[in-house]
């Protein structure tokens, strides 16, 4: 049986995870970090029903990073409307400082709502399934009587109209500010 | 390339690694490597997921809203989740509202999909959810859970003036500090305890059940304890299934649970009594194959269910 584990094989594929990491321009100290981190989780899940142990480890160091750059831009968030009611109240806390950022998240989600209502249907359909059931693209080009590269340019365009509607959404909100990411050489382009 | 192209690119990147093929990571490490913008257009690709998820999730909890209850839209709360998910990590649908199923504002349902394992941390607490499972849980209390479906293990820190409360259907477990495993599916509900000790209805049958124990009630039957050896207690989330005299039904199920498919025990077999461990491979066939030779049954294989049944007359 496959006892060597994902532990074992996260060893044999540091250097390549390594470089994965590196390329999604992360620090040194951070993608130790990481590894650090999915090691223990591999560690903690022996070899259990894994079908892709390598591609897991790819994914789960993937996962990692994005979480750590959502932190970073929550951060940053919370920073700026921290320094912005400090601003406008000049120099007084606001008492519900977290209610303003509430209401931003909550327009925000209000908007990408809209963005996929009007989306066509077919376009949102797949959208949703894909990420609400996990369909894969082939459940759902089954499902839809359509091809595999359909539902690929279906989601494709969903995901475009969703990028395009959040960064429009930060800029709006942010003004000529930038919400950066973990690895400090992020450029979000406005486009 | 213009950016517009390069974006295009990254959500392909995205889309398609969703599949878990090792030969796209390679690829794409490759593609990353090429230019550095690529790297920061992935990373949009990926957070547009986060907004759609919390504006599905917004919308399933406005759909399943009562008029007289009002609903609080969950946020996704991804600092908490330690996505120790297997092959479709983070992609299955986690979060949305059921305010039918538990009374209270802020109530919300985790859940993992075949085959799938994820880790919630509530506090101090940590609950693994095997495949197939769902899990309600309430904003701002993480003293609290209910099992709607399928198998999870609990480790709650003890706290005597606020004991952490599971709601398994009708019934509800308490813990006195512990490690403890449930199952509730078709068969019916099966609690063992790990480490420490829990109530089993307290205000009802109030069943102390210690480590090393288990107690397991079929539908429409009275709760029965047995013994179980502690160390195997919640074996499933390191890939081992420990046995002793366990109706080949049972597992069957848990082989279910861990492989994210079906599989069952043919009748005339599915009462014989188990004693054993079982090494989750992620080679399912040959795995089953394996375990149908200890068996000494055949194995065969319909759509996506296995089925075990007793062995054909003649020598293969």
């Amino acid at each position: 049986m496959a006892e060597a584990g994902l532990a074992q094989l996260l060893v044999t594929m540091r250097q390549a995870l390594m470089r994965f990491l590196a390329a999604r321009g992360a620090s040194g100290d951070e993608a130790e970090d990481i590894l650090q981190d999915l090691y223990l989780k591999a560690a903690a899940l022996g070899s259990g029903p894994i079908a892709e142990p390598r591609a897991y480890l790819y994914r789960m160091a993937d996962n990692l990073l994005l979480d750590r750059r959502r932190a970073a831009m929550r951060r940053v968030r919370r920073e700026q409307s921290w320094v912005d009611e400090q601003t406008a109240e000049g120099g007084e806390a606001d008492p519900q400082p977290s209610a303003e950022r509430g209401l931003i998240a909550r327009q925000q989600v209000e908007q990408v709502k809209r963005i996929l209502d009007a989306l066509p249907e077919r376009t949102g359909e797949a959208l949703r399934r894909f990420r609400m059931e996990g369909q894969s693209q082939k459940e759902i080009a089954a499902a839809f009587g359509i091809s595999l590269s359909a539902v690929e340019k279906h989601l494709q365009r969903a995901y475009r109209a969703i990028v395009e509607c959040r960064e429009s959404f930060d800029a709006d909100f942010a003004g000529s500010r930038r919400l950066e990411g973990g690895n400090g050489k992020k450029a979000i382009d406005d486009g | 390339m213009t950016d517009e192209a390069i974006l295009d690119q990254a959500i392909q990147w995205r889309l398609r690694l969703r599949d878990d093929r090792p030969q796209d990571w390679d690829a794409f490490v490759g593609w990353l490597e090429e230019d550095p913008r690529h790297s920061d257009a992935y990373d949009r690709a990926a957070f547009a997921e986060d907004a759609a998820d919390a504006a599905f999730a917004a919308s399933a909890s406005v759909l399943a809203a009562n008029d007289d209850m009002p609903v609080t839209i969950p946020s996704p709360r991804r600092g908490r989740w330690l996505g120790i998910g297997a092959v479709a990590a983070a992609l299955i649908g986690g979060v949305v509202a059921v305010p039918t199923l538990m009374q209270g504002d802020a109530a919300y349902v985790v859940e993992t999909g075949p085959g799938e394992q994820r880790v919630v941390t509530l506090g101090d607490n940590h609950i693994v959810l095997n495949g197939g499972t769902r899990l309600g849980l309430k904003h701002g209390d993480d003293r609290y859970a209910e099992l709607i479906d399928g198998e999870a293990h609990f480790t709650v820190e003890h706290d005597p003036d606020h004991p952490f409360a599971l709601r398994v259907g009708q019934d509800e477990i308490r813990d006195v500090g512990t490690s403890f495993d449930v199952v509730r599916d078709a068969a019916g509900l099966r609690v063992a305890v790990a480490e420490g000790a829990v109530t089993f209805n307290p205000r009802s049958d109030a069943i102390q059940l210690a480590a090393g124990q288990e107690l397991r009630r079929s539908r429409g039957a009275g709760p029965k304890v047995d013994a179980v050896a502690p160390e195997a207690v919640g074996g499933w989330r390191t890939g081992r299934l420990s046995y002793r005299d366990a109706p080949l039904a049972d597992v069957g199920r848990d082989l279910g649970r861990a492989l994210g498919t079906t599989v069952t025990f043919a009748p005339a077999v599915a009462a014989r009594s188990f004693t054993g461990v079982i090494h989750i491979d992620p080679d399912r066939p040959a795995m089953l194959h394996r375990i149908g030779l200890l068996l000494d049954l055949d194995v065969r294989k319909d759509a996506d269910r296995w089925t075990f049944v007793p062995r054909a007359g003649e020598a293969r």
